[in-house]
């Protein structure tokens, strides 16, 4: 029987963020040991071993975009045997190209398809069995990968989430069988209708019934959920449900979130959206945004560009290409029409309340209603010239259609450009406060840091610590603390491994360069005794005498070696343990300092002793 | 005048090229012919369907030849079946949905393409788990590609086949999975279901993977 750890949800968010700074194996195993000894006040009692979807040879993994990482804790001696696995939330393009796509069309099901192919591979990797308890750990879209593959494909046990694009019953109508058969037969839909006919049922009972069909395996997802997070507001429009245990926090007091604003936006007007997305995604997805642009307006941006004045010329070599232009126009124009009349029809209730709370200024409110209003009118223009081009074709007059259409493509070009100058001024206008407000709030540090509760609080992912003296109240970063502690100590104790081999060095260096030295001179001292006559001229440097006169008979070398004098550095190396030594009592006067603090929190002083090790 | 001249450049050109098109007729994709002069079947009526098809001609009686988003396979396609446009999913050359219903034969095939698919275990473990049953899967070699089958049958008349095709040139998966119901008040229901897998079995063998298919 696998054990599981007993893990909080701060231990959990943590490792979310962690997966996201892609660290190497060593390190992130490190990471999560000191995560864990710092939520939970104790060491990590297993091993672990990481696996992450970029060491996979797997296509599916580069190709989807899907970014994961498992780690497999396991004890002999605890019993424990689990695997966890995050999915990483969005962060390439690649990634929002399939938010969209998976969160407004709600029918592409890779991702969660990748989770669970991934979670396979992990376990194969690891030795372990397919029956091992799997947790799912996820972000933002990974929440809906990971709710889906738990749905669809049995791969976790539980799933904790924070702040997740939430599921989506169309997309799972899509992918599992069994919910598309459920769904048939209680809302009579026979297999001979459209296979889209699921987008006619009334949401609000397809919701309550996909509700139902998932209710068990719901239990066992658990989300945590920023009230101000632009995802939680994206999540009311149809087709997503919230499942499983929420707890909602409210993560920035000083915006009211724009959940609300979403719910009253009309179910019709959400729909308008939502096919606009279907179209735009469906497109995007064939040949990029310029290809999305293509569909919902039905032009070339390359063909309006050739449109010059010369436009009998341009008519006569670009014929078949304008008139597919106009024939697209004709088509497409009025139901994008539509769904931007439904937006600047309801201008007041979606951008007035953005005002209202404090999402966007009065002046950002009125530009982007007037941009909207301007893209409208161009639109209708559009129409209008297009109509114009119907009837004097009916008139059967050949000049008169030729005249007509270069008359008409030439307007229509000017259209198109302004709606290009209105999209312009929409992206100029400086909506980069209130987007990096959304953005934070979709983030998990400040879910983090909502969750502060007693004495414990966060700065990014790092935990703090309050105390309070006198009337004075103190926060103290706790994992920096224990980081500089333990890295401090580590550093001094490799500075105190190199002054030892410095030392070394130094024993070495100067007394074996000594002996090699004496050892030389009585090499020579052998010598001189040995061959005398070889050193007559050491004679004759003293006295002169002609060369058969005198010899030297024998030489006696008296040698004295002295020892090596003021050769000991002693004094220098003492020096520098004492800086060691100095640092570490720097070090532990500050570990004594916090725990002082915390006199009456005991826990401070066991992170401590922990970090310390030995 | 100019204008004039131009205006007869432009006769020129029109009569050129109206002969061009009448003489390419022929050769012209059902997408692109005027609707009057396709089959009179559902599958050339719906134009999201007619987009899919390569030609007027039958491949046999009451299919037409059919070519992927993808293109990365081709099939016979049943005249009576339309693609439900908006249940359609393409992702690039990785996936694609499409969903065929037809509504003579009160039947729905969907197929999905998944070009990142090779092992057998993997796509008939993710059959069974989208349909939350065991499968007893049949296999059958073909020259490019394996083929796995199994029946499959849900409470009240529901029942079909799910079948995948495996290519050897790891050029993805095919998962097919087709069903149908059983009017009880018709045919009985066994005659119904054993016609219908002689039929499914005959189909599956028109897929090919496409190895012309060119990358980009």
């Amino acid at each position: 029987m696998s054990k599981k750890l007993a893990t909080s949800k701060e231990f959990k968010l943590r490792l979310i963020d962690l997966q996201y700074r892609n660290l190497p194996e060593e390190e992130m195993s490190q990471q999560i040991k000191q995560v864990y000894l710092e939520e939970h006040g104790k060491e990590l009692d297993a091993k672990i071993d990481v696996y992450n979807s970029y060491q996979s040879s797997n296509e599916l993994f580069d190709s989807s975009g899907y970014d994961g990482t498992a780690i497999h804790f396991s004890s002999k001696e605890s019993g424990v045997n689990e695997v966890y696995v995050i999915s990483q939330g969005s962060k390439d393009a690649l990634d929002w190209e399939y938010n969209i796509k998976a969160m407004f069309a709600g029918k592409d099901s890779s991702q969660a398809l990748a989770v669970n192919n991934f979670v396979y591979e992990a376990r194969k990797e690891f030795g372990v069995a397919n029956t091992i308890p799997t947790t799912g750990l996820s972000h933002s879209l990974a929440h809906n990968n990971n709710t889906t593959a738990h749905f669809v494909f049995d791969t976790f046990d539980e799933v904790y989430s924070v702040n997740g694009a939430q599921t989506n019953y169309y997309q799972l109508y899509f992918i599992d069988i069994e919910f598309e058969n459920a769904v048939k037969r209680h809302f009579s839909l026979s297999l001979s209708e459209d296979h889209s006919a699921i987008y006619d049922i009334d949401p609000n009972q397809l919701r309550q019934f996909a509700e139902n069909h998932y209710k068990d395996k719901a239990k066992n997802i658990h989300q945590i959920i920023s009230k101000d997070d632009p995802l939680y507001a994206a999540s009311a429009v149809r087709g997503f449900f919230t499942l499983g245990n929420v707890e909602m926090v409210d993560t920035n007091p000083d915006y009211p979130g724009l959940r609300s604003l979403i719910e009253d936006i009309p179910d019709e007007v959400i729909k308008d959206f939502q096919e606009l997305a279907i179209q735009y995604t469906t497109a995007s997805n064939q040949g990029g945004v310029n290809a999305a642009i293509e569909e919902i307006l039905g032009v070339n941006m390359d063909v309006v560009n050739k449109i010059s004045d010369n436009s009998l010329k341009t008519y006569l070599t670009n014929q078949n290409e304008i008139n597919r232009m106009v024939r697209q126009l004709d088509k497409k124009v009025p139901s994008l029409l539509k769904q931007v009349k439904t937006i600047t029809s309801n201008s007041e209730l979606i951008f007035g309340r953005l005002v209202d709370t404090g999402y966007i200024t009065n002046a950002q409110k009125q530009l982007i209603v007037k941009e909207f209003s301007n893209i409208e009118t161009e639109l209708e223009g559009i129409k209008e010239t297009l109509s114009t081009i119907v009837r004097i074709r009916d008139t059967g007059s050949f000049s008169a259609q030729i005249g007509g259409d270069i008359a008409a493509v030439l307007k229509v070009k000017g259209h198109i450009n302004a709606i290009k100058d209105s999209l312009k001024a929409l992206n100029e206008a400086d909506l980069l406060k209130v987007l990096e407000e959304l953005k934070a709030s979709h983030g998990i540090k400040e879910v983090l840091s909502s969750l502060s509760h007693g004495k414990k609080s966060y700065l990014g992912t790092d935990m703090l610590f309050t105390t309070n003296h006198g009337n004075k109240e103190i926060k103290v970063n706790i994992s920096a603390a224990l980081r500089m502690y333990q890295e401090g100590k580590k550093v001094l104790e490799e500075k105190l491994s190199k002054i030892r081999q410095f030392q070394v060095a130094i024993d070495r260096e100067i007394s074996q360069c000594y002996d090699r030295k004496k050892y030389q001179v009585m090499r020579k001292i052998d010598d001189i005794e040995a061959n005398p006559s070889a050193y007559t001229r050491f004679l004759r440097n003293h006295i002169s005498f002609s060369r058969l006169d005198k010899k030297v008979r024998r030489i006696q070398v008296h040698e004295v070696f002295f020892p090596l004098e003021y050769t000991n550095l002693d004094e220098e190396i003492y020096e520098l343990k004492q800086s060691v030594q100095k640092s570490y009592t720097y070090i532990e006067n500050y570990r004594q300092a916090i725990e002082d603090l915390f006199t009456e929190e005991k826990e401070v002083a066991t992170l401590f002793r922990l970090v310390e090790g030995e | 005048m100019k204008k004039q001249r131009y205006i007869f450049l432009l006769l020129l050109l029109v009569i050129f090229l109206g002969g061009c098109q009448m003489a390419s007729e022929k050769t012209k994709k059902p997408s692109e012919m005027n609707p009057e002069d396709l089959p009179d079947v559902r599958a050339f009526q719906d134009e999201f369907t007619r987009g899919f098809l390569q030609s007027t001609e039958e491949t046999r009686p009451g299919y037409y030849p059919f070519l992927s988003g993808t293109g990365k396979y081709e099939m016979d396609f049943p005249a009576n079946g339309v693609i439900s446009e908006r249940a359609y999913s393409l992702e690039k050359k990785r996936f694609e949905a499409i969903a065929i219903s037809d509504k003579i034969n009160s039947s729905l095939i969907k197929v999905n393409y998944y070009s990142f698919i090779d092992s057998p275990s993997t796509a008939m473990r993710t059959l069974e788990q989208r349909l939350n049953m065991e499968l007893n899967f049949e296999k059958k070699e073909m020259e490019s590609h394996d083929i796995y089958t199994a029946p499959f049958q849900y409470d009240e008349g529901t029942y079909g086949y799910v079948a995948s095709l495996i290519s050897k040139e790891k050029n993805g998966e095919i998962q097919i999975v087709y069903s149908a119901e059983c009017n009880k008040n018709k045919t009985p229901c066994i005659d119904a279901k054993k016609k219908d897998q002689e039929k499914m079995r005959n189909w599956l063998k028109s897929i090919n993977f496409n190895q012309k298919e060119s990358e980009g």
